[in-house]
């Protein structure tokens, strides 16, 4: 890992990091359980105000409206309750609606096979090649120490597609299609067979109501129903594409070998996960909606800590980094999402992905 | 220690029209709300609304003592009445933190039959994290989680002739429900309440002691440590087995039922196994004595707590070592009748400090709160 700490400063980081951690955890309590579930009881109208709306869609003002509380309300359920929820952040309160092993979430993939594929896989091995999946989602190039094939020249294509049915790709990614499709029956794996039928019938429940039961009560108004949820499914599915890929793989986040991780110390893990990660700048309400993942350096840090408290810690985590001179990676949401966008397209072909000089010198 | 009845063991009520309306509300709107229910939902607008949890509102808060407070409840169609001297859960948030805890309920059976609420009477314990808070800050108007009323410390169904009631502090509660109920079913005549408290200002439901007193025929007896209260006439230091054989002196011949501090409870044990009255004495014990385990000579045990990845040598009760170890398991009672504690004991030995009895098996549920390791134990937790 490129990184100029001494044996001793990095152990100082370390620790440094580690009170701050400490210290935030020792104050959670009463103010974010109130927070969470103030949360929750907005989001709640928001999708009952949603549904209301379409369903007098045929004033067009109220399709606009009801698809745009529709589409918050999923964001929301999805990135500021759900993700964090499943995270465990909530668990101290040890409530049976904020608990990360019951909670199931508005989401395809079953929140079981999230916490073993996210909180799990992905949080640990965060941007370790060949074991974190969320590095490219098996079919992107995301790296330029990932071996380019000729598949990847569409890349922009597929990342598109990705984009536009995120859930699905998201949900998919425990499970190796390509190989489990291309697969006799006798040789797959049964676990992920029966993890597959899990996803495909909770994507079966999820879709019943967007695009049947809703549409059916609004009788002649059935199409504009089904275009607002779809829209507002593909609302949801393009922010949460943008926000997670702005996390880990704008210009300047590293990608780490699997060597890495034998005897990794506490202080290791804090510095792997600050310089696999990077962040975007915004207002609250920016803020509010990537589910606080907008801070994705310390949410990678302190995944455990409740989301809305990041941007507090973020100002003191920035003192840190400044004092043992390690690059925090931030930017607008544009900028970010821009290298982002820039790199898919230079990986498409083989070769390295130059980034710009500033922060090669990082 | 009396038997403890299961939940699972009390009889099923069929479920009210209101519950089985809601059911059908529910599994109508539940394709629609994937993957919430609709009670989640139903909730925001209805807050005691639940098929799957019982809910109470707290209706009003009435201090009785400075450190003693009455929380009037009104808990939704789940909850199916109780006996009198039972008692239940009560799942409150401190600071955040959902907790359970027990409470005896003192109001009557027929208060709950008639207007629908329940009462439980709760002493803050010094340094205690739920009581203070129930004491001292609750608000009328909160929701909050109770369990089934539970326990078989109850009056009989057949009513004995002169029932003995023998308390002391916060223990008056059950055999308070027990004489309010008699008093409401003109039984009391005949009944005999005493009662012990540190101090005058101590007496828990002094003024009501005293009507029971004067209107109800049933003799009460309030013993404080300092100086006579109102209702206290004889005074003087909390001497069981003097104060029953100077002013009840029939107290064997009596059903008695004895709740009250671990000191109260041996003494009233050790009196009535002297006069061969033992099948008389009917106790509820709200807390077992600090437990620490017999020494074996052996090595020390050790728990590994699997999930938290956690160990921890010793030989306290599994829950305390849970505790010490920095993990932050659920509990209630904390004296293995609320079955909150429970957790899977995945290998290893392991003892009821209560009975002796040793359990050997292999991945069985322990109550962690009176159980103690023997050997090496290995807890899903
Ligand atoms: C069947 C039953 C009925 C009860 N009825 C009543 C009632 O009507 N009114 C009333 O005021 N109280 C009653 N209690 C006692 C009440 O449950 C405890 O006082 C309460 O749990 C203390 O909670 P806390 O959070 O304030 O203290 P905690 O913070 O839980 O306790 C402080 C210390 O005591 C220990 N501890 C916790 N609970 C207990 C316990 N039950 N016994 C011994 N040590 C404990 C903890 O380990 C800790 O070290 C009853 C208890 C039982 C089991
Ligand atoms: S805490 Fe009640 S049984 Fe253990």
């Amino acid at each position: 890992m490129d990184h100029n700490l001494t044996p001793e400063q990095l152990d100082s980081f370390g620790r440094e990091v580690l009170e701050l951690h400490l210290s935030v955890k020792a104050d959670v309590g009463e103010a974010d359980v109130r927070y969470i579930r103030r949360v929750i009881t907005a989001q709640r109208a928001l999708a009952v105000l949603g549904r209301g709306l379409l369903f007098a869609s045929f004033f067009p003002p109220a399709w606009v409206a009801g698809t745009a509380c529709l589409s918050l309300a999923k964001i929301i359920e999805n990135m500021e309750i759900g993700h964090n929820v499943l995270h465990g952040q909530y668990d101290f309160a040890r409530a049976k609606d904020l608990d990360s092993q019951t909670y199931e979430w508005d989401h395809l993939c079953p929140s079981d096979q999230w916490r073993h594929s996210h909180n799990y896989l992905h949080h640990t091995y965060t941007n370790v090649r060949g074991v974190d999946h969320d590095l490219g989602y098996r079919i992107l190039r995301v790296t330029e120490e990932q071996p380019w094939h000729p598949g990847h020249l569409l890349q922009p294509l597929y990342a598109a597609w990705l984009a536009l049915s995120f859930q699905l790709g998201v949900g998919l990614h425990d499970v190796d299609v390509r190989r489990f499709i291309f697969q006799k029956k006798s040789e797959r794996d049964p676990d992920e067979a029966r993890r597959l039928r899990e996803i495909g019938k909770k994507a079966l429940r999820q879709a019943l109501p967007d695009y049947v039961f809703f549409p059916l009560f609004a009788g002649p108004h059935a199409p504009a129903v089904f275009l607002g949820n779809l829209v507002a499914n593909l609302v949801r599915n393009v922010w949460s594409f943008t926000v997670i890929f702005c996390g880990h793989f704008p210009d300047g986040t590293a990608t780490f070998d699997p060597s890495c991780l034998t005897n990794e110390s506490t202080a290791h893990f804090y510095l792997r996960q600050l310089m696999g990660s990077a962040n975007f700048e915004g207002g609250r309400v920016t803020h509010f909606l990537s589910g606080h993942l907008s801070h994705q350096i310390e949410h990678h840090m302190f995944p455990d800590i409740p989301a809305h408290r990041y941007p507090a810690m973020a100002k003191r985590l920035r003192v840190i980094c400044a004092k043992y001179g390690l690059r925090y990676n931030t930017g607008s949401l544009f900028g970010q999402f821009k290298s982002v966008v820039k790199k898919l397209f230079r990986l498409a072909l083989p070769g390295r992905h130059r980034a710009p000089p500033a922060l090669a010198a990082a | 220690m009396h038997q403890v009845e299961s939940p699972s063991r009390l009889t099923r009520t069929r479920p009210s029209a209101a519950s089985r309306a809601l059911g059908v509300i529910e599994a109508v709107l539940a394709p629609l709300v994937y993957p919430k229910s609709a009670e989640d939902y139903l909730r925001e607008v209805f807050p005691l609304l639940s098929r799957r949890e019982i809910l109470a509102e707290v209706v009003a808060v009435r201090p009785e003592t400075p450190d003693t407070t009455t929380l009037v409840l009104r808990p939704n169609g789940l909850f199916r009445g109780h006996r009198a001297g039972q008692w239940l859960m009560v799942e409150a948030e401190v600071f955040g933190v959902r907790r359970t805890r027990c409470f005896s309920i003192a109001s009557a059976p027929a208060l709950h039959q008639e207007k629908g609420t329940i009462e439980v009477t709760i002493k803050a314990r010094p340094g205690g994290v739920v009581t203070p808070e129930l004491v001292w800050r609750q608000k009328p108007g909160a929701i909050i989680t109770i369990s089934e009323a539970q326990g078989t410390f109850v009056l009989p169904e057949t009513l004995p002739a002169r029932p003995l009631f023998v308390s002391g502090g916060s223990g008056i509660t059950p055999v308070m429900s027990m004489l309010r109920e008699l008093a409401l079913h003109n039984q009391a005549h005949g009944a005999t309440f005493v009662y012990y408290a540190r101090t005058a200002a101590d007496v828990v439901f002094a003024r009501e002691l005293q009507e029971h007193a004067l209107f109800s025929g049933a003799e009460i007896l309030v013993w404080t440590d300092d100086e006579p209260s109102a209702v206290s006439a004889p005074f003087g230091r909390c001497d069981a087995r003097a104060d029953l054989s100077a002013h009840v002196p029939d107290f064997a011949e009596r059903e008695t039922f004895v709740c009250g501090p671990p000191g109260l409870l041996g003494a009233m044990s050790a009196l009535y196994a002297e006069r061969g009255a033992s099948e008389r004495l009917h106790t509820e014990a709200f807390s077992l004595e600090e437990h620490t385990s017999r020494d074996d000579g052996g090595t020390e045990p050790q728990v590994v707590f699997a999930r938290a990845a956690k160990t921890q040598k010793g030989s306290r009760t599994l829950l305390a070592m849970a505790e010490d170890a920095g993990l932050t398991p659920r509990s209630g009672c904390r004296m293995g009748i609320c079955h909150s504690c429970t957790c899977r004991k995945v290998s290893g030995v392991t003892r009821d400090i209560r009975t002796g009895e040793l359990s050997t098996d292999a991945n069985v549920d322990v109550r962690i709160c009176v159980n103690e390791p023997v050997g090496n134990v290995v807890l899903d937790l």
